[in-house]
């Protein structure tokens, strides 16, 4: 059986904002079942990738025989885990993270440029469909989110939303549906 | 890519007593045993001379490296691990012996622990230890070591016992 995840929708909370009455910070994740109009969500997002990169320390030990050596088993020190979403549109989000906004004044819409010292940081809620409309993956992490680099021109080109997954957050969890 | 390569060499401290294991055959390695060789050379020049003339002075000296890794639980465990090496690094002095699996075995004569730095890479801990010792010679002995550095406690030069004030860590030799 071949599944194709095709439809990604991400939604975010983020730090300080107060959703149900709880104020999200690490440790504070609102239950997306309930409380998912209050969740900001992402533009629409036409590819995903997941980045899981691990250091590893190769251990390598001689071969039978002789004369040369041969890796025996890897040691993990350490991993990372990024999703990369290629998004279509923009909104005061994405504009914030690709002008390094330390914060958009709302309703006037006045930012200053360049001023962004502290990552923007939350909750990520990610639902992904299989081209049957069968949900496959769900679920939260705790993210921190940044755009890559984007020139603007006469063209309809996605730009990168990259968010880092804190893998050490104990409340990250997804969870996968029809598939066998 | 950071890597280690299993051992090809034992070392063991002090062949004829303690035969103290610092690195068995098949240890992961930072970086392989290493021994570096010089004596003592005076260079003399005459008057008029075509060149000078350099007179061997014996002194041998040989330096003994290795960087050992050690896989621990975690890395607080790590640190202690280097904590436990460290204390255990024998403090007198005394012969190394190499030993290699075909047989042949190597004895650096007169040597004594100099430094022992030590890091880690997450819950890889990193142990070095730099061996100072006198001329390198051929050894046709039969030793069977058992122990292995860091399960046991040793004196300093001067007979002082390096153990916990409880004594629960000391194992006598």
């Amino acid at each position: 059986m071949k599944d194709l995840i095709l439809g990604i929708h991400v939604w975010f909370a983020r730090d300080g904002a107060t959703i149900d009455g709880d104020v999200v910070d690490s440790a504070t994740l609102p239950d997306f079942a309930t409380t998912n109009d209050e969740w900001l969500q992402l533009p629409t997002v036409t590819a995903f990738e997941v980045r899981f990169n691990k250091q590893v320390v190769k251990r390598r030990g001689p071969v039978p025989g002789g004369g040369r050596f041969a890796v025996r088993k890897t040691i993990p020190i350490s991993t990372e885990l990024t999703y990369a979403f290629d998004v279509q549109e923009w909104d005061k989000l994405h504009m914030e993270l690709l002008f390094g906004a330390a914060a958009i004044t709302s309703p006037s819409g006045t930012f200053v440029p360049g001023t962004m010292t502290a990552p923007v940081a939350g909750w990520l809620y990610m639902d992904a469909f299989s081209h049957e409309q069968q949900r496959i993956v769900a679920g939260a992490v705790r993210a921190e989110l940044t755009v890559d680099a984007f020139k603007f021109g006469e063209n309809l080109n996605d730009h990168a939303l990259l968010a880092e997954v804190i893998v050490g957050n104990e409340l990250n969890e997804h969870t996968l549906t029809n598939l066998t | 890519m950071d890597e280690v390569t299993d051992s090809v060499v034992r070392v063991v401290w002090d062949p004829d007593g303690s035969q103290l294991i610092l690195v068995d055959f098949g240890d992961p390695m930072w970086s392989e045993v290493a021994v570096d060789g010089g004596q003592v050379v005076d260079v003399a020049g005459a008057i008029r001379s075509p060149g000078k003339t350099a007179w061997p002075r014996g002194n041998e000296e040989h330096t003994l490296t290795f960087e050992i890794a050690v896989e621990t639980a975690g890395i607080a465990a790590a640190f202690e691990h280097r904590l436990d090496r460290a204390i255990a690094v024998p403090r007198g002095q005394a012969d190394v012996l190499l030993q290699f699996e075909s047989g042949s075995q190597y004895r650096l004569r007169r040597a004594a622990a100099e430094r022992w730095p030590h890091a880690q890479l997450g819950r890889l801990a990193r142990e070095s230890l730099i061996i100072r010792g006198g001329d390198l010679v051929a050894d046709v002995g039969t030793y069977d070591p058992l122990i292995t550095w860091g399960d046991h406690w040793f004196e300093t030069e001067e007979g002082e016992i390096i153990v916990s004030e409880d004594n629960e860590l000391f194992t006598w030799i």
